[in-house]
């Protein structure tokens, strides 16, 4: 320690008699290379990659993390060309609408040459994230014997698998860290050799995050006990239906470390039937054993009288799920809630009513995110106390509140008006009210103003939901005030193409547009062809398109794909004015593709096929 | 001993001399220029007083080091950075290195392309065109992660 610092001195004492100045005009690789190893995000990235013809050579080397938005935007050969050493991929593939059964069967996103060609180019690759693509059981074993050090495996809203392939990735991925499954569609296989979760070795222990609530099949507990026991760093835990809500003690037990939590069902435990009085208190103590638990979900069909073995953690609680709880009525999940002071995030059914929103606003001070699900979507009539009033009650108790996603009933322009003025830092905006085309229920009169108020007053505003009658004139708010925006989804709204010209032509930053049951043509979507190319995509169902458009579309943009999307048959056995059913456009460096299902005609399809 | 560039020439010397008894040597430092060089003997000694200090707290030497950091950091110009970072790493002292790395890396986040040239002191040397492209092609197709 003494030597080191006289060292400092002597240098500095020398350093009087050794003053040259040496700037060298360029950087070594490796120091650039350990500059931009703390870049990260993706936009800066890609900045810094055009600085200059060595910046670029030495920062597509180096990237690591790569995510493409639309799978059919760029190819795998571009991609393997550019980024030679890619450890994380992320994909998306489906556009948003396909959540609501728009997409039809069979329209593509598949993921399996992706996989295919990573599997020759990237033999470190350890992560994959997937969004809304296909994915089959032999592109999972692939995986699995592909990459030596593959760690984490998100597959989002995915399907074309099934347990088969699940046991292929448990069997072979000595480095697993993460298995997420979320929303995903699988198949169950009864396999004779026994149950996919059993298939993790002996002696894997690297398990962090599992979460297995979308799976509809039976799930081996003695497996699923065994598994949690021997993988001290578990995190995240989200259970499906089949584990029973009695059993869970016993894996909280086993893994009190857990900071996130899915139970499973509970139908048969009825505290008012028989019922065993220890099941209670054990769940109590598991619950509070757990120290660490920070995230909730899960709890399906709990019998309210369960709900207290939670209580422990409420206070620590900063994520909460219960928009599968759909047995816990209100004065329940108001005690519930009013307990998580640490709130953050919350996804509830609206047996919540007006009445928990208020309780919400003034308990839950730190609370982010408001997601709130209708319980009976298709009821012709209201079945519970939600109004507007909650959603205002809320935007005035929550001062970081910044995203919400709301279903209701009714809705007017006051309370549009209100929201906005309370939280301009809201960045993601979506109000569904159920039925199309409902009015301000206190003037009939559309909700223009009030969407518009939101729009102006929260700058930041991100991604927009409308719903409710609007006319032309919310899609001036819109392009007036929406410069942030990047993701709009409109339905059964408009007027005339002047709605579609509107945002087009006045939000700079849109990436997204979604749009389905609306009076826009072609005018405005000619007119904006230009704008299509700065967008990752548009989506357009059931509105007043003509083939003939789609088609000059088509030829006066060669780097957008635009796919028509008809199960009438082929659009030119119509006459060319006549609106196709769904159009799909986005932008792409990787030209038509040739993956597609009859019901899809690009202008492409016709020349591949020798039509004119 | 922090600065291994330095610390490699006293181990040269070990061999060659018996230097016990010197008091000073004559070490040559070409490529770094004096005021960096002060800054990092600034860092240096006090990175090995805090460490001193919290000897057996290793936390306590992260925050106060952090401390220091942030107040250093008010005090350097942006473009002296790519001076102290050239500096840190001729004299291999890695701990320095990789706090102005972070910091250049913060200080061209979210910024224009022709502000990180002008920080460099760079030019583009794309071909006409080339530029275009690739920032028109390649920059969304492998674009920022949605937030949602």
């Amino acid at each position: 320690m003494c030597l080191c610092l006289c060292c400092v001195v002597f240098i500095f004492l020398i350093l009087i008699f050794y003053m040259k100045m040496m700037m060298g005009s360029s950087f070594p690789e490796e120091v650039l290379e350990h500059v931009f190893s703390f870049i990260e995000r993706d936009r800066d990235r890609n900045a810094i990659s055009t600085v200059c013809q060595s910046w670029y050579e030495i920062e597509r080397w180096s990237r690591r993390r790569v995510f493409v938005g639309n799978c059919y935007a760029v190819s795998p050969v571009i991609l393997i060309k550019r980024f030679p050493d890619v450890r994380c991929l992320e994909l998306k593939g489906k556009p948003h609408f396909a959540d609501f059964n728009l997409v039809p069967e069979g329209w593509g996103a598949y993921v399996d040459p992706w996989i295919e060609a990573a599997s020759k180019a990237y033999p470190g690759l350890e992560e994959i994230r997937l969004k809304r693509m296909v994915i089959s059981d032999d592109t999972l074993k692939l995986i699995s014997k592909s990459f030596k050090n593959f760690k984490v495996l998100v597959l989002s809203s995915c399907e074309g698998f099934s347990t088969k392939g699940l046991a292929a990735i448990a069997a072979d991925c000595r480095n697993l860290r993460e298995l997420d499954l979320r929303e995903s569609e699988v198949e169950d296989l009864n396999q004779s050799s026994g149950h996919w979760l059993s298939r993790f070795p002996d002696n894997y222990t690297s398990l962090v995050s599992l979460n297995i609530a979308c799976l509809n099949s039976e799930v081996s507990f003695t497996a699923l006990e065994c598994l949690v026991g021997r993988c001290p760093n578990l995190r995240t835990l989200r259970l499906n239906r089949a584990v029973p809500f009695d059993r869970l003690a016993i894996l909280l037990r086993r893994a009190p470390q857990l900071v996130e939590l899915g139970t499973g069902e509970a139908s048969d435990l009825r505290p008012d039937v028989f019922s065993p009085p220890d099941v209670f208190s054990n769940l109590l103590g598991a619950f509070s054993g757990c120290k660490e638990l920070k995230s909730l979900s899960g709890f399906w069909d709990v019998a309210p009288g369960y709900l207290p073995v939670v209580y422990p953690i409420c206070p620590r609680l900063t994520s909460l799920n219960l928009s599968y709880a759909a047995t816990i009525q209100s004065s329940d999940l108001i005690k519930l809630a009013s307990q998580c002071q640490n709130l953050q995030k919350l996804w509830v059914l609206d047996y919540i009513e007006d009445l928990g929103l208020e309780e919400l606003a003034a308990s839950c001070k730190d609370l982010r995110e408001l997601r709130v699900f209708p319980s009976e979507p298709f009821g012709a009539e209201p079945n519970v106390l939600l109004t507007e009033q909650g959603l205002v009650s809320v935007s005035e108790g929550c001062p970081k509140l910044h995203s919400v996603l709301y279903f209701c009933r009714q809705m007017s322009n006051e309370a549009l008006r209100t929201i906005a003025r309370n939280r301009p830092n809201m960045t993601r905006f979506r109000l569904c009210i159920i039925e199309p085309r409902t009015p301000d229920y206190l003037t009939l009169e559309p909700l223009d103003v009030g969407f518009g108020a939101i729009v102006e007053h929260c700058k930041d505003l991100r991604r927009l939901s409308l719903s409710g009658l609007l006319t032309d004139r919310v899609f001036k708010y819109i392009g007036t005030y929406g410069k942030k925006l990047e993701m709009l989804s409109v339905a059964f709204a408009g007027d005339s193409d002047l709605g579609l010209h509107h945002v087009l032509s006045g939000c700079e930053n849109l990436r997204k547009l979604e749009i389905r049951d609306c009076p826009f043509g072609d005018k405005a979507l000619l007119a904006n062809a230009a704008k299509l190319e700065t967008m990752r995509s548009l989506w357009m169902s059931s509105c007043s398109v003509s083939f003939g458009a789609c088609k000059l579309l088509g030829q006066k943009m060669p780097m957008l794909n635009v796919e028509v999307i008809d199960e009438r048959g082929p659009p030119d056995s119509r006459p060319e004015s006549c609106p196709v059913e769904k159009l799909y456009i986005y932008r792409t460096v990787s030209g038509p593709r040739f993956d597609m299902p009859g019901f899809v005609w690009t202008k492409d399809k016709d020349s591949a096929l020798g039509l004119s | 001993m922090k600065f291994c560039a330095v610390k490699q020439y006293f181990d040269d010397e070990n061999n060659n001399n018996i230097t016990s008894g010197a008091s000073t040597t004559m070490i040559p430092l070409p490529n770094v220029e004096s005021h960096p060089l002060a800054i990092l003997i600034t860092y240096c000694k006090k990175h090995l007083k805090i460490k001193a200090n919290n000897a057996d707290n290793k936390k306590e030497t992260e925050k106060e080091m952090e401390q220091y950091e942030q107040e250093l950091l008010k005090k350097v110009m942006p473009q002296e950075l790519t001076e102290l970072i050239l500096a840190a790493n001729y004299l291999n002292f890695k701990e320095a290195l990789d706090f102005f790395c972070r910091a250049v890396a913060s200080a061209i986040q979210n910024k224009s392309i022709e502000f990180v040239r002008k920080f460099f002191g760079l030019e583009s040397d794309f071909e006409l065109g080339e530029e275009e492209k690739l920032r028109e092609e390649f920059a969304w197709s492998f674009e920022g992660v949605d937030e949602d």
